[in-house]
């Protein structure tokens, strides 16, 4: 999964241990974290890597992993990443017009993800490379669409036949959106999580209405509408007992 | 086609190394000198080269190139072998192994037939493997099947179908021609038609087969074969062996057994099966047989390994029990088919004959079914019980 607010990442980290068994990616937010915010010295990395390993994982070998640990301090003097925390993205009312473009609400949504991820990382392209961190089957999470390998690729395929995304084979496979327009009038301002998709109803709606009840925004179907098709039942529900209760 | 240097032996004339005492303390520095050889590494290069030819006309210049290679190859493994003895050994040729870019400046200063033999070096460069060496070496095999995950995505992306099912259609396309070109570049393994190369696709063909077939085969024809109709079934103990099957699950779905008090599954499996014979039934064939339809009858799409690593035993005495005429394969000259060059005959077997004397050793299969039940129960430390199940 995308890690989008590495200090979370690190708290979980230091009170849960790892996700999964020594991972890479976990010693490297790690060791991140110990040079640029506890302003450790990085030839005391390596050892701090071993005693944190050690005391999740009491058979932890540190000569079976010592390339792993290695790497990750290669990386850390080689990757320019800082540690960063949420980071704000805005939506421009061109770019919601182009999503609003496709006639698919769930293939909306996917492009609506891809956007926010290549917003976040300040570039115009996503890297799907087998070897990336990032997966095609996590945007489809983040996106609350569920589509079988087959399918997340048929979605894509759409994408680059409507000509809102462009397939780059050179050097890594790279995915360019073309559908991005930082200019105009901006429409939206959100912070980066994995409850992200919320923004894309409040964005893609045409007449949008708040909920008197629970403040969600929705599509007004009806002149007097007040309430979110749950809310509507409850306070319906509400209303029926009062008016028996009136009656008895 | 492959390589032409089984006609002659290769010859060369050897050095020999320097002769001197043998001193015990100085042992240690012949031992050094074996360390970080680089013999696999020759090995291979060699074998990359019979699969280079293959894409070459036999007496080509490149065939001819890449015969000498393979013979020189053969004296530099011999050489890195004899290097032990202090043999001074040379590394293998820089231009066969790695690309060498011309600069513009280079182009200005070197003449034609120069430029001409670098690039001719250039394509013969041994930088990849056969493609059948990614059932050797797991770390290519990732590598390629990364670098297929890539291509596939893009062909999805831009055709929709995978690579290799592109249209005859699509592949005139000068973005097709392009893209196979750069594959082609990239693809970290030699996908050539050498010997082995075809003979690794047959296996992999086959093997395909095989696998297809395993998984449409029927859970209730195993069922039929492992259930012994003979022993009724117990609905109370039914439940009862539910539970273990739950605790059983719960065991290894939780990877516990690094918390746990056992240093292996093979201990865990034990006391289930102890407990088991204390708590359901004293009898391992009928455990097994619960065990069985519980697995294959009532949840058949789920793991059946609870049934062969807890009651392994009982499912083979039941079997034992249930049919005791097995045919087997017997080599003979007037055999019915015919296998790998020998004939066979089907030879039915008589396990009440063989039982005496079985794979057991010196213990009987009667007395092995009072030693089971009860010695499981006094001692949970026996080791011969673990031999004997095997």
């Amino acid at each position: 999964m995308i890690i989008f607010n590495k200090e979370t990442h690190y708290d979980k980290l230091m009170s849960r241990g790892f996700e999964k068994y020594i991972n890479k990616r976990d010693l490297i937010i790690l060791a991140t974290h110990w040079v640029e915010i506890d302003n450790v010295p990085q030839n005391d990395i390596i050892e701090r890597l071993i005693k944190f390993c050690t005391k999740w994982n009491s058979e932890f070998n540190a000569v079976k992993y010592e390339n792993l640990l290695l790497s990750v301090v290669k990386l850390l003097n080689v990757s320019h990443e800082t540690f960063s925390t949420n980071k704000q993205i805005t939506f421009f009312r061109q770019e919601i017009d182009n999503i609003s473009k496709i006639e698919d609400k769930n293939l909306q949504k996917v492009l609506f993800i891809i956007m926010c991820i290549a917003k976040w990382k300040n570039n115009t392209y996503i890297y799907l490379n087998n070897g990336n961190a990032m997966k095609l089957s996590d945007i489809f999470k983040l996106a609350g669409v569920k589509a079988t390998g087959k399918q997340q690729e048929l979605f894509l395929f759409k994408l680059n036949g409507y000509g809102f995304i462009k397939v780059n084979l050179k050097p890594l496979l790279k995915y360019d959106i073309l559908c991005l327009k930082n200019i105009g009038e901006a429409v939206k301002a959100f912070d980066v999580s994995e409850n992200m998709i919320e923004y894309f109803d409040e964005l893609t709606i045409k007449n949008p209405i708040t909920c008197q009840r629970c403040g969600k925004i929705i599509e007004k179907k009806v002149n007097n509408q007040k309430y979110c098709n749950k809310c509507s039942k409850e306070v319906r529900l509400e209303k029926d007992r009062i008016r028996k209760s009136k009656t008895n | 086609m492959a390589l032409n240097v089984s006609n002659i032996p290769v010859t060369y004339k050897p050095q020999k190394a320097q002769k001197c005492k043998i001193i015990d303390n100085e042992l240690y520095k012949v031992d050094v000198l074996g360390f970080n050889q680089k013999i696999g590494y020759i090995t291979n290069i060699s074998t990359t080269i019979y699969e280079m030819q293959s894409q070459y006309e036999e007496n080509s210049a490149e065939f001819e190139e890449l015969e000498t290679r393979g013979k020189l190859c053969c004296k530099l493994q011999s050489v890195e072998i004899d290097s032990q003895k202090g043999i001074a050994k040379k590394p293998i040729f820089k231009h066969w192994t790695k690309y060498r870019k011309i600069s513009e400046e280079e182009k200005e200063n070197l003449s034609e037939l120069e430029i001409s033999e670098i690039e001719f070096d250039n394509k013969l460069v041994i930088d990849k493997r056969p493609y059948f060496m990614r059932h050797i070496y797991s770390k290519r095999n990732r590598e390629y099947q990364e670098f297929k995950a890539d291509f596939n995505r893009y062909s999805q992306s831009m055709w929709g179908v995978k690579f290799n099912e592109i249209p005859n259609n699509i592949k005139k396309t000068q973005e097709y021609i392009n893209t196979k070109a750069y594959y082609d570049q990239k693809n970290p393994l030699l996908e050539t038609n050498g010997i082995m190369n075809r003979l690794c696709r047959h296996m992999e063909k086959e093997l395909k087969e095989v696998k297809k077939q395993n998984k449409t085969c029927d859970n209730s024809k195993i069922f039929n074969i492992l259930f012994n109709t003979n022993i009724p079934i117990d609905e109370i103990k039914l439940e009862q062996i539910k539970e273990k099957l739950q605790k059983y699950n719960d065991f290894k779905q939780s990877k516990m057994l690094k918390t746990s008090e056992f240093h292996t599954y093979e201990q865990f499996y034990k006391r289930i099966r102890n407990e088991c014979l204390v708590e359901i039934s004293n009898d391992i064939q009928e455990l097994a047989n619960l065990a069985v339809y519980l697995c294959y009858s009532l949840m058949p799409k789920k793991k059946k390994d609870f049934c062969l690593d807890c009651f392994g035993t009982g499912i083979v005495q039941n079997l034992q029990s249930r049919n005791n005429k097995v045919m087997l394969p017997q080599k003979c000259e007037d055999g019915d088919f015919e296998y790998l060059g020998d004939k066979y005959k089907m030879v039915e077997l008589d396990l009440e004959k063989n039982k005496q004397v079985d794979t057991f050793g010196e213990i009987t299969n009667n007395d092995f079914n009072d030693f089971n039940v009860f010695e499981d129960l006094v001692n949970d430390d026996f080791e011969c019980f673990e031999d004997l199940e095997l």
